[in-house]
Parts: C-alpha cells; structure tokens; sequence
C-alpha cells in the first residue's frame, strides 16, 4: 500500500505542477483521484451521506483555493485529508448542535435530493442469513464507531478503514505515532467491548 | 515486559508497529498467556470486522458540481491582467474606451486651437490695422474722428489691394462706368434702411449714397486718386504675398449669419485675422487657401446670397486674403 501511494504521489506532483500552471484538467483528474477516498473518510466521521457529499466538494474547492498554501512538504493526499478530517469534524459539531436545538421530524428525508443513498460493496457473496448478521454487524459497528471520541474515530477511521500508515496518520492528525498507538489500542478495545455489548459475543 | 504492557502493545502488534525484541517478547507471552491469546483474537476480530464495512460511493454529480464552482472560482477572481483590461463583466474591452476617448480629444482639442481665432474681439483687430492708419493721413480734412476710425478699418482691405489681383467683379467695375455718386446698387438697396442712420455722420460730405454703405469700396475708388496712392504701402508689409479679394454676402439677418459665416470660414480650414462692425455692415478678413476659395462660396450660398465674388484664377495657389462684407 506504501509502496503504491508513493507511485501515485509522483503522479500527484506532476498534476499538481501543471494544475498550478492553470490547467483545469489535472484538478479535475485529482478530484476523480481522491474524491471516493474522501467522501468515505467524511461519511465515517459524520456518519451522514449528505454532509459526507457537502464536506467532500467543500474540501476540494478549498484545497483549489489554498493550493497557494500547499508546499509540497508532505503528500498531496495527506494534505487534502487533513483538510477533509477538518471539515468533516466541523461539519459533525454543527450536526450535533443543531440536533440539539431542532425538533426531530419524523417526515423528514433521511439523505437530501441530490444525495443517494450509499452504496454498500460486499465482499465474498454471503449466505441471506450471513448478509443479515452481517447488516447486524454493520450497523452496531457504526453506532460503536459513532460512540468514540473525535480522536479516537479519526484514528481508527484512518488507519483500519483507510489503511494509512501510522507515519501518515502522525502527519494527518500532527501527533506522535505512539499518541497514534495509544489511540488506535483504546479506540480497538471500546469498539471491541461496544460490539460484545450488543451482540452478546464476537 | 509484563502482562498488562504486553496487552497495551497487542494492537500494535496486530499491525506489525513493534520493534522486532518486543515482537519476539509478545510472541512469547502469548505462548503461555491463555487470556492474552483470548484479547488478540478477540481484537482481530474486532479489526476484520471494521474493515469489512462496505464503502460508499461518491454521486456521479460530485465532480461535475465541484469543477463548476472552482470555474465560477476562476471567473470571479480573474487574474491582475484580466482585471486592468476587462474590469467591467461586459464585453467592453478599455482599449475600445481609450481609442473613444483619444477620438473625442482629438477632437476638442481641434476645436479649441481655432476658437482663439473665432473670438478675437473687434479691439484686437484695431489695434492690428492702426499702423495703417497713416495711410488715411491724405484723406480730406473735412471728415470727422469717426470716420477715420472706420476707414481705418477698412484700410486693409482696400488699401492693400494691388490692382493685378482684384476681383474684376461688376461692382468694382461700376465706379469707373457710373458717374459718382452711384445712385443704385443692387445688393447694397437691400440694407440701405438700416445701414444708412449709422453711416450719415461717418462718410464723407462729398461721398454718395453706394460709399457711405460700403466704406471700403469708397475707399477703393479714392485710391486712384492722386491723393490716395500713398495708401497701399501701408497695408503692403503684411499681405505681400497674399492674393486678394472681396465677397459681399447679402443675407436676412446680419447679427445672426456672423456665427454661420465664421463657422463656414473655419470649417473650410481658412483662418480669420479680423472682424468688425461698422454700424451698418459686417467685415470679416479671412485669410485661406485660393483652391478652396470655390468651397467657400459654395457654403456662404447656403446662409445668404453672394452678389459680390472674387476673381480666383484657376490653379492659383498660396493663401489669399478675403473680405467678407454683409
């Protein structure tokens, strides 16, 4: 994975250059690029598919408009999701607050006009009976994930759900990898304990 | 390291994140910690379970709606050279409001370099024509300061003129085939009632009717008269090498025509030396080229009636200098 993301930060570096050099084109390929990476980063974080949408395009039009601010010290990619982490914890306390203070609708839609509903990829195509018990699991996992402080989600939606390096996630988050560590051993232990709790075992 | 070290690094050691001693040590441990074996299955599972959560797809809609706010971006904060040459979001280029502008200029500035001409009062022209008034010295005694001072106006015109280039018009014939005084000329009944009250006491006793009307023209007869032949040296010195002649215009309103005529002189491209008035008639000295002399005339024609026309040989070139009389 390592060995693949320094392959496509070379190829980061050249669309950047000629991005910078006022071609649209390389900024539309970046965005193909890293646009699924992102949205599932925010939809982890908010636990929403319309404000994983809303943050994923807020993200990259401020990564087009501070690109100014992006020199290339660190990859191109870690860069974006740091801004993208931002934004979406942003975007989750406003979520929150606004939860708090409005009356809850039950005629509400639950994702926005513009916004499908996520589609699920599924791996190995299970029995009906493994699909639900996985749905089961699916479901309380997020409510566990959902449960953990911002720190501990980001880490464990970066590193087990995104597959980033503990050295990237110190970039990302501007941590020391054994804080990632620790973290990431905390956050694993109460989703752990989270799932036992709800379905009796693992 | 003890169990319950051991146990805070089996996450790690899950993700191969330990130095090769502690993972030899954990190992170990594990070999002979039943609760220990029990934790790292329990947390590998927990991991496999997270990482089987199915991913969401992005909408198809996202990139196109993210490329046209950053194009919106790029339209709304133009760069520097866009924004000093199309300030404006319309299609109104400032080269094109310069090149208006420089036009307009150009334009006014023309204007004002020949108004000076057109408003140089009567008093700057006396002033011009006062040398000459020692011309006017062999004039009879008998006539009054008044009427020095409008021959003196008239000096130039037909003092000035050396007989070769005068206009062998009809009027300028008449003097020698009528007796004098002339009772009638045509062009000249038309002003008679108003010019005459302002004349009475300027001309002299012995002119006639024709002369107290057109000074000038009386001074041009006198000039052949002994008495009078010192008179064009006089005006000699500045219209040495100018052609000369005459244009008597008749039209219906003489205050309102003096704007018309000046314009038509200087739209023509001839230049005005002089202007005066005389009480009953206006006197405009214009000095132009002799081809567009023709042009001239043409243009006086649409404002009144030109009785009176200078003799212009074709091809003659230079500057000539005209009076204009109505």
């Amino acid at each position: 994975m390592s060995g693949d993301r320094q392959h496509i930060t070379d190829e980061d570096f050249a669309l950047l250059a000629s991005w910078r050099s006022g071609d649209l084109s390389s900024f539309e390929a970046l965005v193909r690029k890293y646009q699924k990476r992102m949205i599932n980063i925010a939809f982890r974080i908010t636990g929403d598919y319309e404000d994983a949408c809303e943050v994923t395009q807020d993200a990259f039009v401020a990564a087009y408009r501070g690109i100014d601010s992006f020199r290339g010290e660190s990859r191109f990619s870690t860069w974006l999701t740091s801004v993208t982490l931002n934004l979406s914890r942003n975007r989750l306390q406003q979520a929150q607050s606004k939860r708090r203070n409005e009356v809850y609708s039950l005629d509400a839609p639950v994702n926005g006009e513009n916004c499908a509903p996520p589609i699920e990829r599924t791996s190995p195509v299970p029995s009906a009976l493994e699909q639900l018990e996985l749905r089961a699991v699916h479901e309380k996992l997020q409510e566990c994930i959902k449960a953990l402080s911002d720190n501990f989600r980001e880490t464990m939606v970066l590193r087990d759900l995104q597959d980033y390096s503990y050295d990237e996630i110190c970039a990302i988050l501007k941590v020391r990898e054994g804080t990632v560590k620790s973290r990431l051993f905390r956050a694993r232990e109460m989703v752990k304990d989270c799932l036992k709790r709800g379905m009796g075992e693992l | 390291m003890e169990h319950a070290e051991i146990q805070g690094k089996l996450s790690a050691y899950l993700d191969n994140a330990v130095s090769a001693e502690e993972k030899a040590e954990i190992k170990r441990h594990l070999g002979i910690c039943g609760s220990c074996r029990v934790a790292i299955a329990d947390l590998e599972l927990t991991v496999g379970y997270i990482k089987s959560l199915p991913e969401v797809e992005p909408p198809p809609w996202l990139t196109s709606k993210i490329m046209a706010i950053v194009r919106d971006d790029t339209i709304r904060n133009p760069s520097l050279w866009q924004r000093i040459f199309f300030p404006l979001h319309v299609k109104l280029p400032i080269e094109v409001v310069a090149l208006v502008f420089l036009c307009v200029t150009g334009y006014y500035l023309t204007r004002t370099i020949v108004t000076p001409t057109l408003l140089t009062t009567s008093s700057s022209i006396q002033k011009r024509i006062l040398p000459q008034s020692a011309a006017n010295k062999a004039l009879p005694a008998g006539s009054s300061a008044q009427s020095t001072e409008t021959r003196n106006k008239t000096a130039p015109v037909t003092g000035t003129l050396p007989s070769p280039a005068m206009p062998p018009s009809p009027t300028a014939a008449q003097p020698e085939e009528e007796p004098y005084p002339a009772p009638t000329l045509p062009a000249r009944t038309m002003h008679e009632p108003e010019l005459r009250p302002a004349d009475e006491g300027v001309m002299e006793p012995s002119l006639g009717k024709e002369e107290k009307t057109a000074p000038h023209k009386a001074m041009q007869r006198s000039m052949k008269s002994p008495g009078y032949e010192t008179a064009p040296a006089a005006g000699t010195a500045e219209t040495m090498e100018a052609g000369k002649g005459e244009v008597f215009l008749v039209v219906d309103d003489p205050n309102a025509a003096t704007g018309d005529i000046e314009e038509a002189v200087t739209r023509i491209g001839g230049g005005i030396s002089g202007h005066s008035y005389s009480g009953d008639s206006h006197l405009l000295f214009v000095r132009i080229d002799a081809q567009k002399v023709p042009a001239l005339l043409e243009r006086l024609d649409r404002i009144g009636t030109v009785q009176e026309r200078p003799q212009i040989s074709k091809g003659a070139g230079g500057t000539v200098e005209l009076t204009i009389r109505w």
